[in-house]
């Protein structure tokens, strides 16, 4: 192997991930492109919804054929285990001697009643590393709200405070602090390995979502407390920024085609109104200085606006990107793959999956300057690893396997 | 091949644990570690994360203090570079020392400090560093192990590479904001800005984190690029790969979620005293819980026959024609204008069902699920005579505690304390530094 790749910095971290959904997995999919083993355990009896979430290859249903499932879980590898049978959560304690780290992301109580609990895990590996997450945490009176990164984004208060001021909340698109979460998990798993290397412990991590997603709300929770700010931050705003304007999304040519500008500094302004053939509007009272403009902000965006509809986005963009005007495209689905900057980088991996076929795959928000990991591997086929678990790490005879086999635990 | 029985710490080729270091349990997760923040609105959680983990995070601002100062709002309605909210949330538990990078003794003092650290993170465009002489080959002939993690809106190289970046820029080019707000106007970005910074900088923690498990095999340190133009990427779910399989464009479609032709779902519902976030499942996840919806509407007189007669197991509410579903949901928008948020919140933690209300920021101060589960701390700043309760707890660890560790340092706050007792300037230097505007 040596010499085809360089060294990844996570090869021999060796994770058994329960995950489901988004956080769980896209936090294992970012350790697996990094060099972690990922074992996925799951099970066709109850699958991962994901797996069952539209799109398909080829518009056609079926288990291994998930856009969505697709791209969360390049690079790993997949058991599928039921559960429900002793024997097999039998066979999954004999695992953890393998195990680095167990990931989970079940409503608690789950692992506990399989058997499964830290304290049962770490009794057959004492320095196992287990990080269960969900929605809001192991423990109080709330510990069973069952949900997803929807439900811990309205606790967090982001469907009250995305949207329009004159309109009801829409939230941000799907689930939001599974997003947040998503970098924390993988967080948790680092430190405690690094944590486990000086000094030999293991250790429990219970990460909520709603928690995790307070670190993001935490200036206006900061704010809340206090008289002179209490409710300022929890305002829909639409797309207005206190410390810019203009600062919006204003339309272009096309169809739901639009444009994103962000001025922050008089230079900005001057040249964007130079853009405009508009010169008059930095000496114009109303609009000259950013006092002005935050004063008139809607004859602002309204001029600004009859202007950008004129104009194609990229070209737009382009051309005032060229003087220093903060300006970008609203990307739809399609047009990341055309991005020039995500081309440059490589960002997206087009791997080949046994069914679905070539499929493109989001890779790593960081990279290094002399190493760039990118995803290599499709995501697995449901319980395409059975026979490289049974044999590569745990060593077991055709007679063992057999067993497991009629006990019918490979499901 | 994979060792069955080897862990990584021995793959690794990493130093033995002895039996004393394994009975050490008041050592911090990162202890060991110092971190140089080039202090910016970027920058701050990459910064307050370490400082949680026990890590030694020293914010190095310019004179005029960092631009993170200025966000607001401001303790009691006052603006100042020591009572921005932004501030004293993401700065907690780190040291200040002021240098400026545009003076060469600034730079020689921050070459100083990179002698004796572990990671530096910054968050300026490309070039900015090296310009200055602080480029990531200088930092290195410094100290052969500094790992620096940059944090900028496109990446060091590339097309993009001297644009312009913003918050907003962020959300527009990644793809999300199309998903974002009613179809009838304007993409939106995401509330409570800047949020496209906190992400990309815990993007940069994994980057950090993965550089240093690098830096134990190699012994050399990294530069750790992040662009948060990609962070985005990995919250789209679905909405690339239905470009990418099937040809498809998701649409933002305000209270409802585009689940493809044809199907969607809404999230949002109202109820007695505001809005409720609603997912209604059926299939093998959900049927039971949706029976239970069931008999609960039932009692109290709320469902109709035709609806205790679906069979959830098999049913799609996603898939209902636009026509049909008013008609189908009309009994469930009429129970739940009957119910609190509270109410709502109950029958979900006691029945499974995937309600959860919409909060505002105070609801959250008042949860008793945060307080029950000890979340918040109380970080009280004597200098400032402020007491916040902090959501204190990010992640909840038994090996040793990921913490808020104290209050935000005021400006220049441990200049003596770095540059002096530490680095070993004299206080006459120090205060000669002061009057030429280095710190």
């Amino acid at each position: 192997m040596a010499g085809e790749r360089p060294t990844l910095p996570l090869e021999g971290v060796h994770i058994l991930d329960f995950g489901t959904t988004v956080a769980g997995p896209a936090a294992t999919k970012l350790l697996a492109m990094w060099g972690a083993t990922v074992l996925r355990v799951e099970s066709s009896v109850h699958p991962d919804t994901t797996r069952l979430g539209s799109p398909y290859a080829g518009d056609v249903r079926g288990l291994n054929r998930s856009g969505y499932f697709a791209v969360y879980n390049s690079d790993k590898r997949s058991l599928a285990l039921n559960m429900q049978k002793p024997a097999a959560r039998e066979f999954f304690k004999r695992l953890l001697p393998w195990a680095d780290a167990v990931v989970e992301t079940f409503v608690p109580g789950v692992m506990a009643r399989w058997g499964l609990a830290y304290e049962d895990l770490r009794r057959v590996r004492p320095d196992l590393i287990m990080v269960s997450e969900c929605l809001q945490g192991q423990t109080g009176p709330h510990a069973t709200h069952r949900g997803y990164g929807q439900q811990a984004s309205a606790l967090t208060g982001w469907y009250e405070v995305t949207g329009w001021p004159d309109r009801p909340p829409t939230g941000p698109y799907s689930a939001y602090a599974d997003f947040i979460a998503l970098h924390y998990v993988s967080v948790a798993v680092l430190v405690a390995l690094e944590y486990r290397r000086r000094t030999g412990r293991g250790q429990y991590v219970d990460l909520s979502q709603y928690e995790v997603a307070c670190q993001f709300a935490l200036p206006g929770l900061l704010g809340e407390q206090l008289p002179a700010t209490r409710g300022a931050a929890a305002v829909r705003r639409g797309n207005r920024d206190p410390y810019a304007a203009p600062h919006g999304v204003f339309p272009c040519r096309g169809e739901d085609r639009w444009v994103a500008i962000a001025v922050r500094t008089d230079a900005q302004w001057s040249a964007l109104c130079t853009e405009m053939g508009r010169e008059d509007l930095c000496q114009n009272e109303g609009f000259a200085t950013f006092l002005e403009r935050k004063r008139h902000e809607d004859a602002l965006e309204a001029t600004l606006a009859a202007w950008t509809a004129g104009f194609e986005a990229n070209d737009l963009v382009r051309r005032l990107q060229a003087v220093g005007v903060p300006a970008a495209a609203v990307a739809k689905g399609e047009d990341l793959f055309a991005d020039p900057q995500f081309r440059f980088r490589g960002t997206f991996a087009v791997l080949d999956h046994p069914e679905m076929g070539r499929y493109r795959c989001h890779g790593s928000p960081f990279r290094f300057s002399d190493l760039v990991a990118q995803p290599r591997r499709a995501a697995p086929l449901l319980g395409e690893a059975r026979d490289w678990v049974c044999r590569e790490i745990l060593g077991l005879s055709d007679d063992e396997m057999a067993a497991y086999e009629a006990a019918g635990i490979f499901e | 091949m994979d060792n069955p029985t080897s862990s990584f710490a021995e793959e690794a080729g990493l130093e033995e644990t002895s039996s004393e270091m394994a009975n050490e349990t008041h050592e911090d997760l990162l202890a060991p570690y110092v971190v140089l923040e080039l202090a910016t609105t970027e920058t701050a959680l990459f910064g307050r994360t370490f400082a949680d983990l026990g890590a030694r995070v020293i914010a190095v601002e310019p004179p005029g203090g960092s631009p993170a100062r200025r966000l607001g709002p401001f303790a009691d309605g006052e603006p100042g570079l020591e009572r921005g909210l932004f501030w004293l949330g993401y700065g907690a538990g780190k040291q200040s020392v002021t240098l400026n990078l545009d003076t060469r003794d600034g730079q020689a003092l921050f070459r100083k400090l990179v002698s004796g650290a572990d990671f530096v993170v910054e968050g300026f465009p490309p070039g900015y560093l090296a310009a200055r002489g602080l480029a990531y080959e200088d930092l290195r002939a410094q100290n052969e192990r500094v790992v620096l993690v940059s944090l900028t809106p496109y990446g060091q190289e590339g097309p993009y590479r001297s644009y312009a970046g913003d918050d907003l820029l962020t959300w527009a080019l990644g793809g999300y904001m199309h998903m974002v707000g009613d179809p009838d106007r304007a993409p939106l970005r995401v509330g409570l800005p800047p949020q496209a910074s906190l992400h990309l900088a815990m993007a940069g923690v994994v980057g950090a984190l993965a550089a240093h498990f690098r830096r134990l095999a190699t012994g050399h340190g990294e530069h750790v690029d992040v662009a948060a133009q990609e962070v985005p990427l990995s919250m789209l779910t679905h909405t690339y790969a239905f470009a990418d399989l099937s040809g498809v464009n998701l649409q933002r479609q305000g209270m409802w979620r585009d689940l493809g032709p044809g199907r969607r779902s809404r999230t949002l519902y109202q109820c007695k005293d505001g809005w409720v976030v609603w997912m209604f499942m059926t299939f093998y996840g959900g049927a039971r819980t949706a029976r239970k919806l069931m008999e609960w509407m039932d009692s109290e007189g709320a469902a109709p026959e035709w609806l205790k007669q679906t069979d959830w197991a098999t049913f799609d509410p996603a898939g209902l024609p636009p026509d049909e579903v008013d008609r189908f949901l009309e009994p469930f928008t009429a129970f739940l204008r009957t119910k609190t948020k509270a109410e709502l919140l109950e029958a979900a933690v006691r029945d499974g069902h995937m309600f959860s209300p919409v909060n505002t920021l105070a609801d959250v101060l008042a949860d008793p699920q945060l307080a029950a589960r000890a979340s918040w701390r109380e970080v009280a700043d004597t200098a400032r005579a402020i007491v916040l309760r902090y959501p204190g707890v990010p992640v909840h660890t038994t090996g040793a505690p990921w913490v808020v560790r104290g209050p935000a340092p005021r400006l220049g706050q441990h200049n003596r304390a770095v540059l002096v007792d530490e680095l070993g300037l004299s206080s006459q230097e120090l205060e000669l530094l002061f009057a030429l505007g280095v710190v």
